[in-house]
């Protein structure tokens, strides 16, 4: 049996199936969670966001604009619902409660681990508006297109950023070691 | 310093979004450009280090969570009738529907301002139109004064012209009879008389056109009828007559108006 669309769920849920917003959640709660993590690097934060961002789609979901993609709008409003709480937040305080990796390993699984966390340390040490459009293409794979939809700005721009993004995650890892300058 | 061109096509490359000929031009300036090159390689394998991050399961309480804050709220419903949101969806959702609505927006608004509009310039400045009705009746016009009265006959028809002083209005008695059909004209100032209507008294049952000051009968064989004329000033000039035959000018005659 198929699986029913985005938008078909949407209509459901509109017509008082609150199974359907369920199967949108199974859906979708992995990539909003891992968005929200990798903005703020701290799991329960990034918990309180999914569920934020959630509650706010249900809420909202009168004003879905089905011209556009569901997950769009939703990670719009992941994205922001992240970018809001880090306001909060100072960035030191997110390096401390950094818990993104799972510090029980094995020896040899230290030296992957190790290598990760350095990865995930230069990720965050990116100012957070270049943060946001790695996360977007290297952990949702989205299109220049998706990610101006999501983050409301032309795809020249989008373009722009990402490609400094990159330069600047690729000075970060040379200087971490991470990668050897050829 | 690598052009900007170049650098937008090795990102492009990582992501996979460029064309089969834009991945070659590539190819061919990274064989050629060692900066480039290891500009590129750095980039790939950065990219490729992100590759290992892998994607982490949310808390598995999370779902449960959500699907509790959500009981407690009132279910979404789209505001507005059902209905209507349907025939909305249609309309943003299909193009086609959209240019069928501009289209007959479009056309409902020009006849309607056509309705409006047009009895407001037919009274203004009278269009060529097909009129009929009458000011003057027969029996009135027999109480009338006659101002003039002219006989214009030609090869294959006689007619004959009489104008009468109303109170405030000037009509014409016009009678033609022809073996052919005839194009009759009769032309008035408008500044002095205003056309007010036809009345038919015998006769063949054609077109009659009234365009600014000139009254035409586009083809008639026997005409009887009275035209009459609003005076908007003192009538000072005459009412010129012609008569066509086949697009020439086959009698003409000049009749008074006071």
């Amino acid at each position: 049996m198929q699986e029913p669309n985005d938008k078909d769920l949407v209509k459901r849920c509109l017509s008082g199936d609150q199974k359907a917003f369920e199967i949108l959640l199974e859906r979708y709660q992995k990539p909003v969670f891992n968005i929200a993590l990798r903005i703020l690097s701290n799991t329960d934060d990034a918990a309180d966001v999914t569920q934020a961002t959630f509650v706010k789609a249900y809420e909202k979901l009168n004003s879905y604009d089905n011209r556009y993609k569901f997950f769009s709008w939703l990670y719009r409003i992941a994205v922001n619902t992240s970018l809001n709480l880090l306001e909060q937040k100072k960035r030191s305080d997110l390096l401390g409660d950094k818990d993104v990796s799972d510090g029980n390993r094995l020896e040899e699984e230290l030296h992957a681990a190790d290598r990760i966390e350095k990865l995930e340390d230069a990720i965050l040490n990116l100012p957070v508006e270049y943060r946001v459009v790695i996360v977007l293409r290297h952990f949702q794979d989205l299109s220049y297109e998706e990610m101006g939809m999501i983050l409301d700005l032309p795809e020249k721009t989008v373009k722009s950023r990402l490609f400094t993004a990159r330069q600047m995650l690729r000075d970060l890892l040379i200087n971490s070691g991470l990668l050897e300058k050829v | 310093m690598i052009d900007e061109r170049y650098v937008e096509l090795i990102n492009k490359e990582l992501d996979g979004f460029n064309t089969e000929s834009e991945s070659k031009e590539l190819q061919q300036f990274l064989s050629e450009n060692g900066e480039a090159l290891q500009y590129y390689d750095e980039l790939l394998r950065a990219a490729s280090a992100l590759k290992r991050v892998d994607q982490v399961e949310p808390p598995s309480f999370l779902k449960t969570h959500i699907l509790n804050s959500i009981k407690s709220l009132p279910v979404p419903v789209r505001s507005g009738l059902g209905w209507m949101n349907t025939v909305l969806d249609l309309f943003r959702q299909r193009p086609s529907v959209r240019y069928g609505v501009v289209f007959a927006s479009g056309l409902c608004i020009g006849i309607l301002l056509f309705a409006i509009v047009g009895p407001w310039r037919r009274d203004g400045m009278p269009l060529a139109s097909k009129v009929s009705g009458s000011m003057v009746s027969r029996t009135e016009i027999s109480r009338l004064h006659v101002i003039d009265s002219v006989a214009l006959d030609g090869s294959g028809f006689q007619s004959v012209f009489k104008t009468f002083q109303g109170d405030g209005n000037v009509t014409v008695e016009c009678a033609v009879e022809a073996d052919e059909n005839l194009r009759l004209e009769l032309s008035a100032d408008p500044r002095e008389l205003k056309f007010m209507g036809f009345n038919r008294l015998g006769g063949t049952d054609i077109d009659v056109i009234a365009t600014g000051g000139k009254i035409v009968f586009t083809r008639t064989k026997s005409e009887h009828g009275l035209i009459t004329f609003t005076e908007v000033a003192s009538p000072q000039q005459p009412i010129e007559v012609r008569i066509y035959k086949e697009g020439t000018v086959v009698g003409n005659v000049s009749i008074r108006t006071n």
